[in-house]
């Protein structure tokens, strides 16, 4: 009887539960998504130095959106939030050309790491809503993200100040997840 | 007593027999006495080799006691140090004297005794023998017979016995006489050598402890000034326990009245107290009471009577940088608050609300502080990690924790220093620890998060102590700075002509108006003389020159009024300011080029790049950052040379390595990508390259969420057409254009459209060959869809896949905008297809021939 009898009922009733690690390089809309999801309001916020998480409840599933600061001291901490990770949504600032590179670094620095050789990528194209944005065609090349074969990815546009593509993202996740 | 007279021997008086006996009464006296001092010396030797033994003990005793002193007081543990060396050294005496005493005096009156009275106790009874013959001798003859013919004999025989009685007598007087001779000299002899051990023992004994006088004497001072302070503080401890009870009685009170905000301590980053945390268990949770401390960035937790050991158990440390701090409003339980870690959320309970707060408030600062600490974490409570048995940081592998060097970390204190630089440069709020690198200011958290809105194009936000820094972005923050950059951005308000509108309490959203105003609509700059600045010399042409001479106040205000970042100075042989910059290896002015999006593949009028300057000046830190940049390596300059030519030409060796190791890596990135088309091979259940902006039922609606993108580019026409096409019917429009786009059966005049460029007829064959499975009421295009555009796309040599999956969401869209029939479609297919040319051109841009062959296609 190793399972919470709160578990259990969730099991029966066919609630699923996903623990959701959201990673980024900074200011590229982490917390906003994170709030959007959550509220359903454009929160304005300000750097995160440590993380949010919340618990989003979506057609059935719950959600714990665990969103980490994207400071680069603040990137050493990531990988202590690997463990029983399900889903990875990694946000990318669209606009930002000139630190693509340095994401997509980060991204595959994170992927490559055992404790997450199990768990889904989403990966948001985000602020589609600023001038020169990249497509997320464009996102998925320089991210090179067609070199991962054994692992199920998405791209989806996003804007999370209008919460536009946010709850696509989620979506795929919930049918993508190996179910526990 | 009197000499024996050995004359006397001879009468043998009863007169001299007395003589002799009392003598040898003396004589017994003298064994007895000796016996007993023999018997009492050496007992003393023994109980003062027991008494040694105690006082060494003692003296152990003080030495420990000494040591536990240690630290203390400095003057009493060394004095009682050396008392106890005293004693040592007083019984190392005693037992000197001890031997002395056998030795000198046991030992020798033993000798006394055996080889001086026991010899005449002997010759006593030869003598008295000797005297007993003579007596019967003469008895015998005095008795015989008158007649008796033996008288002669017998009388022979009384002078034999007569004769050797009288030699008896004669040598044991002269025994007797020697023994009370030598007891004269030699007995007393031994009693002054006892005496003289005696005294030279205590002489020393002296000497030692006199040494250790002023010690006593000093400790004895000590003693009085301690006992006299015991006095003296007995009525201080006594207040001290009033007002130590005195302190009211609503402590006792968990549930005491609040005492408003000004009681909670909120800028403080240590606390420590009891918590009642919750266990781990889901129903039924059973609640104990904690001693919680904040020690750093580290939370520790024990029970009471444990003692503050945190190292001993690893799951009582929590590492605060892991954490998060949340007060529970609505819990089964007042004043609940967590501590959310990666690993585990602690539910934990205070006393009442102004304790939770101020918690909260703690812990907040806590992790504030460990976050901004230059300190390399604690390795300890992140509980993950130490399963996992690896270093901290073995993947981002940096030993200095926020990446700068000391060097860069100096000119970013420097930074902080800079006049205007104490304040936020937009609200004026205090320490301002973020920085706008491209406007050269720094600026407090919130403005920070504001600024972060506007989009890198106006904002480039950095933390100054959670980010990495380019010594070359640190050398342009200490050009500009808060003080220059707002002379051009608040000048309307530095001339009083404009209102500053907020200040650090300014609600949020004023500052957000405040800040778009300053920094996008640029309502503050002072334009009114510019029309007559510029009229000589053009905007940009006073930026170039300002460049020209690292001018950067006066280049930005330039930039801020519309200068042209890639003018070209027909003057200095049109190049641009970037050529310039690189060709005087300014690296600020080349970063804050960038910073601004300066064209990196602008060439000038001898058609070199700023790749080709890089070469020329050999500047192989340059070239790098042009790489980063994406620096076109095959532009050819008047002299068809490609920057790698140019190196070869002028023998630029460093620059020469970079360059082939740059081309080198460009060639296998493009090696890669015929494989990327292949990932369709796989089992397209588990490969998604999908992205179709697949309309929602969530999306508010087409015209509202076409109406949010207010940039009429950006997310783009082409996009804003699909969502306002699709969500009119969802499904069936794109299922039905599917189908008609196969069967061929489109209007005549779309599928000439499409195929005007090459790029286009594959997305039109992708899109036709798409096969759109119905998942939970979405659309989904499996991956394998793009293989037929890929290999399309292959076999014309034109692109990459990547590519034309978005291409195709975009005809798509057209096409369905076609089909549904609810727009004017001939204008949205137009755009559709600049927009395709547009992308095809701007992701093929590194390939000069592909652009040149699309251009070709749309003649």
């Amino acid at each position: 009887m190793g399972i919470p009898l709160s578990k259990a009922i969730a099991k029966i009733f066919g609630n699923k539960e996903m623990r959701i690690l959201m990673l980024g390089l900074d200011a590229a809309g982490k917390t906003t998504i994170l709030y959007k999801l959550k509220l359903n309001q454009s929160v304005t916020t300000i750097p995160t130095v440590g993380f949010n998480v919340e618990t989003v409840v979506y057609k059935n599933v719950k959600f714990n959106v665990w969103d980490v600061g994207g400071q680069d001291k603040i990137r050493p901490l990531w990988r202590h939030y690997y463990t029983g990770t399900q889903g990875l949504i990694f946000v990318i600032d669209s606009q930002d050309r000139d630190r693509i590179d340095e994401a997509r670094q980060e991204l595959h620095r994170i992927i490559s790491d055992r404790e997450m050789k199990d768990c889904l990528l989403l990966v948001f194209a985000n602020k589609q809503d600023l001038p020169g944005a990249m497509t997320p065609a464009e996102v998925t090349e320089r991210l090179q993200l067609h070199t991962m074969r054994e692992r199920p990815w998405y791209v989806h546009p996003s804007c999370a100040t209008t919460g536009e593509g946010l709850f696509e993202g989620l979506n795929w996740m919930s049918q993508n997840v190996k179910s526990k | 007593m009197n000499i024996l007279e050995l004359k006397a021997c001879k009468e043998d008086t009863p007169n001299f027999r007395k003589q002799v006996s009392e003598h040898e009464d003396a004589v017994v006296a003298l064994e007895t006495t000796v016996k007993s001092l023999l018997k009492l010396s050496k007992a003393s030797v023994e109980l003062a080799a027991d008494y040694s033994a105690k006082q060494l003990q003692m003296a152990e005793d003080m030495m420990s006691v000494a040591q536990a002193q240690r630290g203390q007081d400095f003057v009493v543990t060394q004095s009682i140090e050396a008392f106890s060396r005293a004693i040592q050294d007083l019984e190392r005496n005693r037992a000197m004297m001890n031997t002395q005493i056998t030795q000198m005096f046991i030992e020798p009156m033993e000798a006394f005794l055996n080889n001086e009275v026991t010899p005449v106790k002997e010759a006593r009874k030869s003598f008295q023998k000797a005297s007993d013959d003579a007596d019967q001798a003469l008895h015998r003859y005095m008795s015989k017979k008158t007649r008796d013919q033996t008288i002669p004999e017998a009388s022979k025989d009384v002078a034999d016995a007569r004769k050797k009685f009288h030699i008896e007598y004669v040598d044991y007087c002269i025994k007797l006489n020697e023994l009370q001779a030598k007891e004269k000299f030699e007995f007393t002899e031994h009693i002054v050598t006892y005496m003289y051990t005696l005294s030279s023992f205590y002489h020393r004994g002296f000497d030692v402890l006199s040494q250790v006088e002023p010690a006593m004497s000093t400790i004895t001072e000590n003693v009085q000034g301690t006992r006299s302070r015991f006095v003296e503080e007995k009525p201080i401890i006594k207040a001290l326990r009033e007002e130590t009870l005195n302190i009211g009685n609503e402590v006792y009170y968990p549930l005491r009245p609040f005492g408003g905000a000004e009681n909670i301590r909120s800028h403080a980053v240590t606390k420590s107290g009891y918590l009642y945390k919750k266990g781990p268990q889901r129903v039924m949770a059973s609640w104990s009471r904690r001693y919680f401390e904040i020690e750093g960035e580290l939370l520790s937790y024990v029970t009471r009577g444990q003692g503050l050991k945190p190292d001993s158990d690893a799951a009582m440390v929590i590492n605060l940088r892991v954490c998060t701090v949340k007060t529970i409003e609505n819990g089964d339980r007042p004043h609940l608050f967590e501590v959310i870690s990666p690993m585990r959320v602690h539910v934990l309970q205070a006393e009442n609300a102004e304790e939770m707060k101020e918690w909260v408030c703690c812990l907040q600062n806590a992790i504030t502080a460990a976050h901004n600490s230059d300190q390399a974490p604690e390795v300890r409570g992140f509980g993950s990690a130490k399963e996992r048995n690896e270093p901290l940081f073995s993947q981002h592998g940096s030993p200095n924790l926020n990446g700068n060097t000391d060097e860069d970390k100096q000119l970013l204190l420097q930074v902080r220093k800079i006049p205007g630089n104490e304040v936020c440069a937009d609200c004026k709020s205090l320490s301002p620890m973020w920085a706008s690198v491209n406007h050269g200011t720094v600026l407090c958290i919130e403005c920070s998060g504001i600024h972060r809105s506007l989009g890198v194009h106006v904002s480039k936000v950095r933390s100054l102590n959670l980010d990495k820094w380019d010594t070359e972005a640190v050398g342009l923050m200490l050009k500009l700075g808060n003080e220059k950059t707002n002379r051009i951005f608040e000048a309307k308000i530095l001339n009083g002509s404009e209102e500053r509108s907020i200040s650090a309490n300014s609600e949020r959203a004023d500052k957000e108006r405040f800040i778009i105003a300053k920094y996008m609509k640029k309502d503050y700059i002072a334009s009114g003389e510019d029309k007559k600045e510029f009229l000589t010399t053009s905007v940009h042409e006073v930026f170039w020159n300002a460049m020209d001479v690292s001018d950067y106040p006066e280049a930005l205000r330039c930039l801020a009024l519309g200068a042209n970042i890639d003018h070209r100075n027909d003057d200095h042989g049109s190049t641009t300011a970037l050529h310039r910059a690189i060709i005087r290896r300014d690296d600020i002015a080349v970063e804050f080029l960038f910073q601004w999006y300066a064209d990196v593949n602008a060439v000038d009028g001898e058609g070199w790049t700023a790749l080709h300057h890089a070469v020329a000046n050999d500047n192989s830190k340059c070239l790098a950052q042009l790489i980063r940049k994406h620096a076109k390596c095959d532009v050819r300059n008047k002299s068809l040379q490609t920057p790698l030519d140019l190196a070869k030409a002028l023998e630029k060796s460093e620059s020469l390595i970079v360059l082939q190791i740059y081309q080198f890596e460009l060639q296998q990135t493009e090696q890669t990508r015929p494989s990327s088309a292949q990932s369709g091979n796989m089992s397209s259940s588990t490969i998604y390259n999908s992205y179709v902006p697949s309309p929602s039922p969530s999306l508010p609606g087409s015209t509202s969420s076409a109406a949010s993108f207010t940039e009429p580019s950006g997310f783009g026409s082409p996009d804003t057409i699909s969502l306002a096409s699709m969500t009119n019917g969802s499904l069936p429009p794109l299922l039905h254009t599917a189908a008609s786009l196969s069967s061929g059966s489109l209007p005549a005049s779309v599928t000439s459209t499409m195929a005007t460029a090459s790029t286009a007829v594959n997305v039109v064959s992708t899109v036709a060959s798409t096969t759109i499975k119905i998942k939970d009421g979405r659309p989904v295009l499996s991956s394998r869809n793009s293989t037929g555009a890929v290999s399309k796309a292959a076999s014309t040599g034109l692109a990459v896949p990547a590519r034309f999956s978005m291409a195709d969401s975009r005809s798509l869209a057209a096409a369905s905008a076609v089909a549904s029939g609810s727009n004017p479609w001939a204008e949205e297919i137009e755009a559709a297809k600049s927009s395709v040319l547009q992308k095809a051109k701007e992701l093929a841009g590194e390939d000069g021939s592909v652009t040149k062959a699309i251009e070709e296609e749309e003649e």
